[in-house]
Parts: C-alpha cells; structure tokens; sequence
C-alpha cells in the first residue's frame, strides 16, 4: 500500500539521483562547475525555461497544452522593447504589456474553456497571430534601445543572487501553493484526471479552465520579461525555442502526459537536469548539437524506464 | 491430477498479492470442456482479478499452477491467452464503435498484408448466425446498433477466433429482456459447440438459468464450487457473503409530511417533456422506467448540466433557478451518476480527493486554502459511517471495489450536505450486501429529512425502497404509484409497457 501512495515521491527522489550523478561527473571533468558562481548561474539560466515551464505543466496538469507560450513571449518581449525604448515610463510598460499577455490568456482560455475546442488547435492558431502581430510591430527586427533601468530583470544581482533566480524562487513558492493548496489547483487537478467526472461532480470547468490559460500567459510574460532584460532586445522569436523544451522538461519532471497527475516541484527539477547538462557542456567545450542529442536521448530512456515500471 | 480430457482449464494454488494486500488466496478453480461455469460472489471478492490472471492481463504470484487443455501455461499475456484460445468479453464490450461489424469480428484473424473484404464480410455473416443473431447487419457500424447486438458480435468474434474459453462479466447488465433471452439461447448453442464458458454475474435469477457450476468466492477464497442444482439462492447469498441477507421493505410508514420540493412542466425535447412531481418530507420517490425513457437525462437537467426547454423548480415553497450543476449544488441538489466510471469515480485520484471533490469548502483552513488534516479527517470520517474498506484515504480509487467507489460517491455528495439526492441506479453492478447497505442509507437519509429521488431499473429494489413510485416512457410520466397500492408491480409493468 505504501507503495502506492509514495509513487510520486519516488519519481521525484529519481530526478534528484540524476541530478547528483550529473553533478559529480562534471565536476569531475570540469573544475569550475561546482563553484557557488557556477551554480548562481545555472539558477539564472534555469529561470526563464522554469518558468514556462510552470505554465506548461498546468496546462498539461488540466489536460491540455499551451503551445502559444512562445509566441506571446515574443509578443511581449516586442512590446516591452518597442514601449520601452520609445521612453514610456517602465513600471507603466510592464502594467501594460502584463495586461496584454493576460488578454491573451484569456482569449486562449475563453476558447479552451467556454467553447470546448482543443488546447493544441487553439494555441497553435492564437500562437500563429499572436506571432504575427509581434513580427508586425517588429518588422520583423530585433529591437534594441532599451534602458539601463530594465537591466535589473536579467541582469543584476540582489546581494549574490541574481534577479531572475529571486523572481522564480517567489513565483515557484506562489504556483507550488496554488496548485496544492488553492481549490483552484485541486479542481485543475480533477479536471485534468477526467473531465466528464469533473462536471458531473459540480466543477465549474469552463472557468477553472480559462484561468489556467491566463496563469500560462502571466508565466510567459515573466519569462519574457527576464529574456528581454537579460537579452537587452526585443524580438518576436526569442520564446519559439522554448515551446517543446518545456513539454519535454514538464514530462520529464512526472506530469502526466494525460492530465491529472504529477507537481510542479517534480517539473523543476525536469529542468534543473536539462540546464545543468546545457551548463556542463558548455564548460566542457561541447557542441550545442551534442547537447541536444544527450538530452534527448536522458528523456527517451528516462520515458522508456518509467513506462517499463509502471507496467510491473 | 484429474482426468485432463474433461477438463479444458485447472487452476491450483493460485495467491495474488497487490502491493502486500492479498486478493486472492489460495484459489483451486477448473473449467470444463462445454460447461458454463457462473463465478458468483461481492465486489472486491477477486472474481475480477481471476479472470484478469487467466486473460494474462495480471500475472499470478510464484507457485501457481495453470494447467490449459492438459499443458501448463506459463507466463501467460494477453496475446498468448487469446492465443490459446481464451477470449473475455468485459463489461464495457471493448470493441471499435467506428469500425463495421464484420471488421470488429475479423480483426486480428485474417493473414496477409491485405484485408480480404468480401471473405471477410462472409465469416462474419456465418458467425453471426451460427449465433442466431441473424437481424445484425455486418455492414453496419459497431456504434450504430445496440448493446445486445455489440456482445453478439463480441461472441461471434471470439467463435471466429477459435475461442475454447469465453468469459462473460456481468452480459447482461445493460441489455434488455428479449437481449437476454436471445444471450440464453446463444449461451446454449456455444455449449453445443463444446465451448466452456465462465458467467459471471450478481443477478442470481440469470445464474441459476445458464450454469452448469456455480463456484462462490469470498475475501479472495473459493467457498464453494459445485453443481448448480445444489444451490438455491438464500445459500448462495449466505455463502457469498457469510450470513443471511433479505431486502426486507423499507417503507416509510407515515403519511406524507410537507411538500419539500416540486418540478412543474419541466420539458427538453425530444428527451423528456411536460414533467411535473412533488417530494415530500421523508419520502423516498422512486423513478423507474426502460433505458432511453429520459429519466437519468431529466435528472441531468435538475442538476444543471442539460439546460432545459422550459418548466418551474420549486425548493421548499421558493421557486429557484438552476443553470449550472454549481447553481445546483448551492441550493442542495446532489445527482450520483449512472455510470460510475466514466461520470463518477476520478479513478487516478485518492479516496480523499474523490470524496471532498464537490464540496472543497468543506476542507478549507482559515487562510481559505486546503487543509489537509481536514481532508483526512472528512474521508475518514465517510469511510467510518459507510463502511469503506480498507480505510485507506491516500489509495488511488482505482484500486478499490465497485462497492467501495459507489460508497465513495455517496460520501462525496454526502459531504455536499444535500437537500435533494438524485442516486441514478446506484447498485449497479454492485454485491447484495452493499446495496442493502445502500437503501439503508438512502432510508436513514430520508429520515433525516433530505428528499431522495432513487432511478432504478431494478424492479425489486423500486418496490423494496420506494415510498411512491413514477413510471417514465418515452419522456413522459405514465403513471404514478404509492406503495400502499396492491397491485403495483403490475401497475409499473403495464406502465413499462404501454
């Protein structure tokens, strides 16, 4: 019986053994991978993967799929940029530019939610004009000018710690109590394991749904907030990359393809393994294209024992 | 061992254990050739897990002994059993909807890397009336025809197929009488045909009329397996559940209190139209009818998830409005759906998680957020009060009986502190000794003064249970029965059948 019930615990406790493999052999190979330097920018360069991430998984945990994280990203990495260097205030920038993810969201969650049309066919078509109003207003170009003030978000440090770590620290404490602990996160929970269930059990589904999708929108504003900082541009393209890494790093991580299972403390550490393998390589003078070989290949296997166990 | 000639398949020593519970205990079971062999006994008993051991679906703990057709069987899977020829037909027919019925008979027998259609249609057209079912059409689609006609084909399939062994989960559980008449009679020409098969089915009238062996299990233990004509049905109740059991008539003897709620004129065509009922004060009403008489829908609609054409709904005096199964659950209508597995049971997701899942607010702390102790404290309390065993509240619902999930959805809407309970057929598919425990409940509940409205297909549970009885057909209520009427099962049969 315990058994059962610990079976998330366990996966989680797999991760983290991966997690400290990884770690010893690079810093077998590589003398300045264990350092508290090091380490502080693996957290920074976790951040933005994180937190779409965050995003994905919720939409997954509910059973469905954001793939229009990217583009409004893009979106709003564009609006940032554009607002920004033409010298609108930056505090009004980021209320504005929020607003307009959350707009997106919403549209998202309205068609989800409300009008029962599949996640994927949505946000592949709102990811396709959300992208190309932000190439319009780019014309298509990166956009560059912007201040040293919106250096903080990707930039600076608190003290030793980077900004960026600082903001995934609270927003992962925030979307961890939620989910576990809000009745909205329970009931994305019991949607996601069955939907039919859910409605004949008295939940709202229509709205806990679309909230899921404003929830993904908010993440990839952060996301791109950070970006853009850190990137000191604005482009339309700059989230794209990340759409099928953080499906890979949310599976990886134990959420249930299906919906209704896994946690998020489980998908960060999904990409905790991801980022410190891209970290070792790069310490290591690896190619990125072997990179993405290695992490394919952990993820297949992974996938493939996982299943092998769930059979027995 | 016996003679392995007379016998098609013999179980010996055979344990199962999940995760340190075992389901089943040192079980002896054997089949012979061109018998019918019923396997009686509760839910949670192991006549599930059995069957999935000889499907190859589970596999068995070390030292069992599975003997078919005189080889030891080993490491047997699903594809090696149906291999040898054993064929389960489950509950849910796992068949295609989408695919013809010739397909859905064929599939996986025909060799090449092309399908022959014409031949293909031809073995299905003799199966099937091999069979007798000579109205089914192979041409037409799986979904397109009824559930009877869907476990014809799913026999025809397993004939095609060669199958020796056919096992049956409760066939008849959504057919109608002429559908288990014709199951009889194709009962009868399989064994003609030297096929063995294992009934399974609570329904004892059906249990008597095809075995030829009745084998009772019990808390994973085989009791008894003997000749059918050895039985009859108090002994074999007592023995599937160690003791005596009757339904003794649970009526409410005294006349009619207040007027709690009231439905008038309530309409959705083309389901159900012009539905007008009252409930009163500790009063159980009972709702029967054919399936596809629009009761569960109407019940739908009380509960807000069908929106209806017109009609008033009346709580207590007040008139109120439901558009929504949350508008529902604010003003106490509860509904415990008919098909537990698909509207029911969140299987993936504990006990706890099943029973809070429609009243979070029960479980909230003083920051508004879930508490667990209050979660625990909740299921365990549900899991005392109706008997939930093991109590568990951190199992996967999954994992438990067909009883137990049932009483688990009691506790869900039992937590949601209902004012009317809708239960469509809630001992489905369930032991006698848990549907006794049910209409106990559902009387103490009328005694506590929520208005329960019991659908059920199941004539004797109406009549046993319900205080007043209305009958649907086709959408509408046809007639109006009170218990103390003494004629009323041939009121409620006339009314049936129009």
């Amino acid at each position: 019986m315990k058994a059962l019930v610990s079976k998330d615990q366990n996966h989680e406790m797999t991760l983290l053994f991966i997690l400290i493999v990884l770690g010893i052999a690079f810093s077998i190979f590589s003398e300045s991978f264990f350092k508290i330097g090091n380490m502080l920018a693996i957290s920074a360069q976790m951040a933005e993967l994180s937190l779409l991430t965050l995003g994905m998984s919720v939409c997954i945990i509910s059973g469905g799929f954001d793939l229009s994280i990217g583009a409004m990203a893009g979106l709003s990495s564009v609006c940032l940029a554009v607002l920004i260097s033409s010298g609108m205030d930056m505090g009004l920038t980021i209320i504005l530019v929020l607003g307009l993810l959350l707009l997106c969201g919403l549209i998202n969650g309205i068609l989800i939610g409300y009008l029962r049309i599949n996640s994927m066919l949505v946000t592949l078509g709102t990811s396709s004009v959300f992208m190309g109003i932000a190439i319009v207003i780019s014309q298509g170009r990166a956009i560059s000018g912007l201040t040293e003030e919106f250096a903080v978000f990707g930039q600076q440090y608190l003290g030793v710690i980077p900004v960026q770590t600082m903001i995934l620290i609270v927003i992962l404490a925030f979307s961890f109590l939620i989910l576990s602990y809000s009745t909205w996160g329970r009931r994305i929970y019991l949607i996601g394991s069955n939907y039919e269930v859910a409605r004949f059990a008295g939940i709202n589904c229509g709205f806990n749904i679309m909230l899921v999708y404003v929830y993904s929108a908010a993440m990839a504003f952060l996301a791109s907030l950070i970006l853009t900082s850190r990137l000191a541009t604005g482009r339309a393209d700059l989230g794209e990359t990340y759409v099928m890494q953080s499906v890979a790093a949310a599976v990886f991580g134990g959420i249930g393809i299906n919906g209704g299972s896994g946690n998020l403390a489980g998908a960060i550490l999904g990409v905790a393994v991801f980022v410190i393998i891209s970290n070792g390589f790069n310490m290591l003078d690896f190619s990125q294209y072997a990179q993405q070989i290695v992490i394919g290949s952990i993820l297949i296997v992974f996938l493939a024992y996982r299943a092998q166990r769930n059979q027995e | 061992m016996r003679d392995s000639r007379e016998f098609i398949l013999q179980i010996a020593q055979l344990n199962k254990t999940y995760s340190g519970n075992q389901v089943l205990n040192n079980v002896n079971f054997d089949l012979k050739l061109g018998e019918v062999h019923a396997l009686v006994g509760e839910n949670g008993a192991g006549k599930s897990t059995l069957i999935k051991i000889i499907a190859g679906v589970e596999k068995p703990d070390p030292g069992a002994e599975i003997i078919f057709d005189g080889c030891p069987a080993v490491n047997l899977s699903p594809s090696k059993s149906v291999q040898m020829g054993i064929s389960v037909i489950y509950q849910d027919i796992s068949l295609f909807p989408n695919l013809s019925v010739a397909e859905n008979i064929c599939i996986g027998g025909q060799k090449g890397p092309f399908i022959k259609w014409q031949q293909m249609f031809e073995t299905a057209r003799s199966a099937l009336n091999k069979l007798g079912a000579i109205d089914i059409d192979p041409h037409m689609a799986l979904g397109e025809i009824s559930i009877g006609q869907r476990q014809m084909v799913a026999l025809a399939r397993a004939l095609t197929h060669e199958a020796r062994v056919i096992i049956m989960d409760e066939p008849t559980s959504s057919l109608s009488a002429n559908e288990v008449k014709a199951l009889y009679n194709t009962i009868q020409i399989l064994k003609n045909e030297n096929k063995s098969l294992i009934y399974i089915s609570h329904k004892f009238e059906e249990v008597f009329r095809v075995a030829d062996r009745i084998s009772v299990l019990r808390d994973g233990e085989l009791i008894a397996s003997k000749d059918a004509r050895e039985f009859d049905e108090q002994s074999l109740i007592s023995m599937m559940v160690g003791r005596e059991i009757r339904f003794p008539p649970l009526h409410n003897e005294e006349v009619a209190g207040k007027k709690i709620f009231e439905v008038t004129g309530l309409s959705k065509e083309p389901l159900f139209r012009d539905i007008s009922f009252s409930l009163y004060e500790n009063e159980i009403l009972g709702m029967t009818g054919l399936v596809g008489a629009g009761r569960s829908e109407m019940a739908q609609t009380l509960f807000g998830l069908i929106k209806a054409d017109k009609g008033r709904i009346f709580m207590g005096g007040k008139e109120i409005s439901i558009k929504s199964a949350v508008d529902a659950i604010k003003n106490g209508i509860c509904y415990l759906p008919e098909d537990r597995r698909g509207q029911g049971i969140f299987r993936i997701q504990s006990m706890a998680k099943n029973i809070t899942a429609a009243k979070l607010e029960s479980i909230l702390n003083r920051y508004r957020l879930l508490s667990r102790p209050k979660e625990m404290a909740v299921s365990e309390y549900y899991m005392d009060r109706l008997n939930i065993k093991p109590r568990l509240p951190d199992i996967s619902a999954d994992k438990m009986s067909g009883g137990n999930q049932q009483k688990v959805l009691f506790s869900r809407w039992l937590n949601a502190r209902p004012r009317i309970l809708i239960a469509d057929e809630p001992s489905s598919g369930i032991d006698v000794a848990t549907k006794a425990e049910i209409h106990k409940l559902l009387r103490e509940l009328a005694a506590s003064g929520v208005g329960v409205i019991l659908i059920s297909s199941d004539l004797p549970e109406t009549l046993a249970v319900c205080d007043r009885i209305l009958v649907m057909r086709n959408g509408n209520i046809v007639e109006q029965i009170s218990s103390m009427e003494s004629s009323q099962e041939e009121l409620i049969r006339k009314g049936l059948m129009g």
